[in-house]
């Protein structure tokens, strides 16, 4: 007789609800999305004295309006899906602000159980607390918690049990926000018996309180004049009376009873003026140092990532490589069987292409998780936020452009952090144009190629440059037509100094690098699957390859095959740029990943394999080509249509292809143009 | 409008006065030389002011350059930057003036307005906003007469200014505590800071105010950065 109880857990950001859903669930969690909506869901289980406990952990919001979406997914996940007890985290070095959002749990009349996280620090703070006193005025059981050292998850898990299976305590304190609001709110709840489903489903006092604090979503719901027309006056009348905004009014209220239940409550011993945070904060956030720490911290980063992700990337590529040659050379079926093309071709070099970054992901999101677990991620923010504002775009906007220097994917991915729509949308376009990782095989094949060693190093960094420069040109330049609108005024906590559980820290980087192989595994796979087939279809007949070695018969092969068709039709259109068809075949063929430009040139100087150390293929470029034409080849493959793993993933996140195929098509008209205008204009200078 | 104002203050002292409370402000301390810079005039006519101001009991001037406001000289600085904020509410929220151009218009215009005429303008503002509460949205009405009459833009939401000691957050200095009035935003943005703690007679205090970029608060425990926009917006009484 195993029975389920369904648990959500709710919190302000910054408590250490994670840190509580982490100790509960182990890792026993996966992380979808809500319907809908690009909000991660987190869900888990455990199990207590041979019950079944699922837990959800909703968005951490501050409050409950309709403010954001994650304040909206996490009411309506409360309101839908009834969960048998909810959890509200507490950080109890802060419990005012804190409690705000359980006073609104609190008159949703759910099953509640408070807990006091960070209790150690709130006792080095100085707090002490009644909560037995607590615990009647917010009608819900206490635990203190110590969440990142496991300690209180045991009483925790036995009360949430006990109220999930008894019922919390009778509520003998209550929120009262007046006379004169009550008035107006029995007034408008009187009016509400008629529409019984929207009050069976959210009780008649809280939607009266939505409806008085003119709650979007709340009111929408409303189909009745005469209702609404109630709402308007006792709003208006409020508004005379108090001089303020009736959601003002009621937030007052909240706060009003939440600090005269501490003052009878919570007693502080001792008065800390500036802990360790300020102190920390008045050297990384300072007007002068906070930048150049910022900047160094970024470095370090990257420097890290992409010595230490260099090892087991090596490690993977000879993975895949040996994958391939076993499978070919233990096939059972005939050598040029077209199963095996497809296999080793096809999915191990598409997927396996992607999968080579996995090592620099997940070094790229451990350091990006500590950063954020340990609370400097919004110092960041707040330092940057100065330089993107000018831009029109909000501080956190820097934190997917720098993952994007790695790969477009996860950057794209990153870009979640943005609330406003606007800014997210205008991040998303630009970020392609942060040169990735996969595009760095081909400056390194092209540059050595064209230019002597002395102007490598800064040939490099000047591609690198002009791929910053022109995000933040377009980035602008979006801003002030399509996704024209106010940047999202800056309001952001900065949360005390924290250390990172090991625990944490690894969950969280786990979780993004999970989407990032999912990705992989899904829609990479599929397309990886068409563009082998562009390129090894249709057949060319075998009797005209005959008396051709292997590697001219695959540079035929190609040339007959559909990408090589679409390389031949686009050339004339390409050939003002300086390219001739076998750049634009390469450039069709790195639609799949940038990298295979480097491959698919070789196979058209019928060179079979090779890579981006070839010395032979460098030869054949410079009797090709001139360094001019090198040039503008690296120039278009950074502005450049992005690979089809980015533009899936734009797909996703914006939630419609129109983005996907407007940022494809914008990026190629402008590298286009760009190249275009280098090329004729270099010609002058070289004729 | 409160007392203390004194009327015999020619422009260009008002000018001084209000030049030495933002470089307090900004700086902490004001030297002749910086206000020299500000207003852009020669020392010579900055030491010539200082003297008069002096001699009014309205800041202490050291031979050595360094000035600061006396409480007198602090009260009437505080009005005149209250008056600039009132004759450009007016142009804002009433005639829907963009507030670049309010802006520029209130500095000139706040030496030849008298507090006679900035008391009518202040009672003005609070008679149109109090009739709007009662049902008749004269801003409302003003606004759809002008956009037919004049096929101009809408004007941004109105504000009360009906609190008269109120300034800008963003005038605080680094250390010092405010309490909250109200935030001249909209509404969602109202709501935010709320449920953060930001209600009416809550206590601010300013832990970093740099001359640009974000700012520092802390409320109700916690610390929250805001964009220097919004640090304008927020209306506070210093305590």
């Amino acid at each position: 007789m195993s029975q389920k109880i369904n648990v959500a857990i709710a919190g302000n950001p910054n408590s250490g609800k994670t840190t509580i859903f982490n100790a509960l669930t182990g890792a026993r969690q996966h992380v979808g999305n809500y319907p809908g909506v690009t909000v991660e869901k987190r869900e888990g289980t455990c199990s207590y004295k041979g019950l079944n406990i699922n837990i959800v952990d909703l968005p951490g919001t501050y409050s409950l309006t309709a403010y954001s979406t994650e304040e909206i997914v996490a009411r309506d996940y409360i309101i839908d899906q009834h969960p048998d007890v909810v959890i509200d985290i507490i950080d109890a070095s802060n419990i005012e602000r804190n409690l705000f959002l359980a006073t609104q749990l609190m008159e949703m009349n759910v099953p509640l159980v408070l807990v006091f996280n960070m209790s150690d620090i709130a006792r080095q703070k100085g707090f002490v607390f009644d909560t037995d006193k607590l615990s009647v005025f917010f009608g819900a059981p206490i635990v203190m918690t110590v969440g990142n050292r496991s300690k209180g998850i045991d009483q925790l898990l036995s009360v949430v049990v006990k109220t999930a299976l008894e019922g919390p305590p009778a509520v003998t304190g209550s929120l009262s926000y007046g006379d004169e609001i009550e008035n107006e709110l029995t007034k408008i709840q009187s009016l509400l018996d008629v529409e019984s489903p929207l009050v069976k489903k959210y009780g008649k006092r809280w939607l009266a309180t939505k409806l008085i604090e003119w709650d979007k979503e709340i009111v929408n719901k409303i189909a009745s004049e005469p209702i609404l027309a109630a709402v308007g006056s006792s709003r208006e009348h409020l508004r005379k009376i108090f001089g303020d905004q009736p959601q003002i009014l009621i937030a007052d209220r909240r706060y009003g009873y939440i600090s005269g239940a501490c003052q009878e409550a919570v007693k502080t011993t001792t008065e800390l003026r500036h802990d360790m945070s300020d102190r920390v904060d008045a050297v990384l956030t300072n007007r002068v140092l906070g930048l150049p720490i910022f900047i160094c911290l970024m470095y370090i980063i990257f420097q890290l990532t992409f010595s230490l992700g260099k090892y087991p990337m090596g490690w993977l590529e000879n993975l895949f490589e040996w994958l391939s040659v076993f499978l070919t050379s233990h096939w059972p079926g005939p050598e040029d069987s077209q199963l095996l093309s497809l296999v080793v071709d096809g999915v191990i070099a598409g997927v396996g292409g992607v999968i080579v970054f996995l090592p620099n992901i997940l070094l790229l999101f451990l350091a990006i998780s500590i950063l954020e677990d340990s609370g400097y991620m919004s110092r960041a923010a707040f330092i940057m936020d100065q330089i993107m504002h000018k831009i029109g775009l909000h501080g956190k906007s820097f934190i997917p452009m720098l993952i994007g220097f790695g790969c477009s994917v996860p950057a794209i991915m990153a870009t979640r952090i943005l609330e406003n729509r606007r800014s997210r949308l205008t991040t998303m376009m630009v970020i392609p144009l942060f040169s990735c990782g996969a595009r760095l095989p081909i400056y390194a094949l092209m540059i050595p190629a064209f230019f002597e060693p002395r102007l490598r190093g800064p040939m490099l960094f000047l591609i690198y440059f002009i791929g910053i420069v022109l995000a933040i040109v377009l980035a602008k330049l979006l801003r002030n037509t399509l996704f024209r609108g106010e940047t999202m005024p800056f309001v952001m906590e900065l949360p005390p100094y924290r250390m990172p559980t090991l625990r944490g820290v690894l969950i969280h980087m786990w979780h993004r690098a999970w989407m990032y192989i999912k990705k992989a595994g899904t829609i990479i796979l599929g397309i990886s699957i068409i563009l082998w087939a562009a390129t090894t279809y249709p057949k060319i007949d075998e009797t005209s390859l005959t008396g051709m070695d292997a590697q001219l018969a695959q540079k035929t092969q190609v040339q007959y095959s559909v990408v090589g068709r679409i390389g031949a039709t686009i050339e004339p259109a390409m050939r003002p740029l300086g390219f001739d068809w076998r750049v634009s075949t390469a450039l069709v063929g790195a639609f799949a990943a940038k990298e295979v430009f480097v491959s698919q040139l070789g196979i058209l100087y019928s060179m079979g394999e090779v890579d981006e150390t070839s010395e032979t293929l460098r030869e054949h470029l410079i009797e090709d080509y001139t360094s001019l034409q090198g040039f503008c080849i690296m120039i278009f493959c950074l502005i450049n249509m992005p690979c089809v793993a980015t533009i899936a993933m734009t797909r996703q996140e914006s939630g419609s292809w129109k983005w996907a195929i407007f940022q494809g098509a914008s990026l190629t008209v402008l590298a286009y143009i760009i190249t275009l205008t280098i090329y004729q204009v270099g010609l002058l200078f070289v004729s | 409008m409160s007392s203390g104002i004194d009327d015999n203050l020619s422009a260009s002292l008002e000018d001084y006065l209000e030049a030495i409370y933002n470089l307090t402000l900004k700086k902490n301390i004001a030297r002749s030389k910086d206000i020299a810079e500000m207003l852009d005039v020669t020392r010579s006519s900055v030491t010539g002011a200082l003297r008069i101001l002096s001699d009014k009991g309205l800041v202490n001037y050291k031979p050595y350059g360094l000035v600061t406001l006396t409480e007198q000289g602090l009260s009437q600085a505080i009005t005149i930057a209250k008056k600039h904020e009132i004759i450009s509410s007016f142009f804002v929220d009433i005639l829907g003036v963009d507030r670049s151009v309010a802006s520029v218009a209130a500095c000139k215009s706040e030496h030849a307005l008298g507090s006679q005429i900035v008391d009518r303008l202040l009672a003005f503002i609070e008679f149109v906003t109090q009739s709007s509460i009662n049902g008749n949205d004269l801003v409302a009405q003003f606004k759809t007469y002008w956009q037919q009459e004049c096929g101009q833009k809408s004007i941004e939401t109105s504000y009360q200014t009906d609190k008269k000691d109120e300034i800008q957050l963003s005038l605080v200095r680094p250390g010092s505590t405010a309490i909250f009035k109200g935030v001249m935003a909209g509404e969602q943005l109202k709501t935010r800071l709320a449920s953060l703690g930001m209600v009416p007679n809550a206590e601010i205090t300013v832990i970093s105010n740099s001359l640009r970029g974000p700012f520092v608060v802390s409320f109700k425990g916690s610390k929250i950065a805001l964009g220097r926009d919004m640090a304008k917006k927020v209306m506070v009484i210093p305590k």
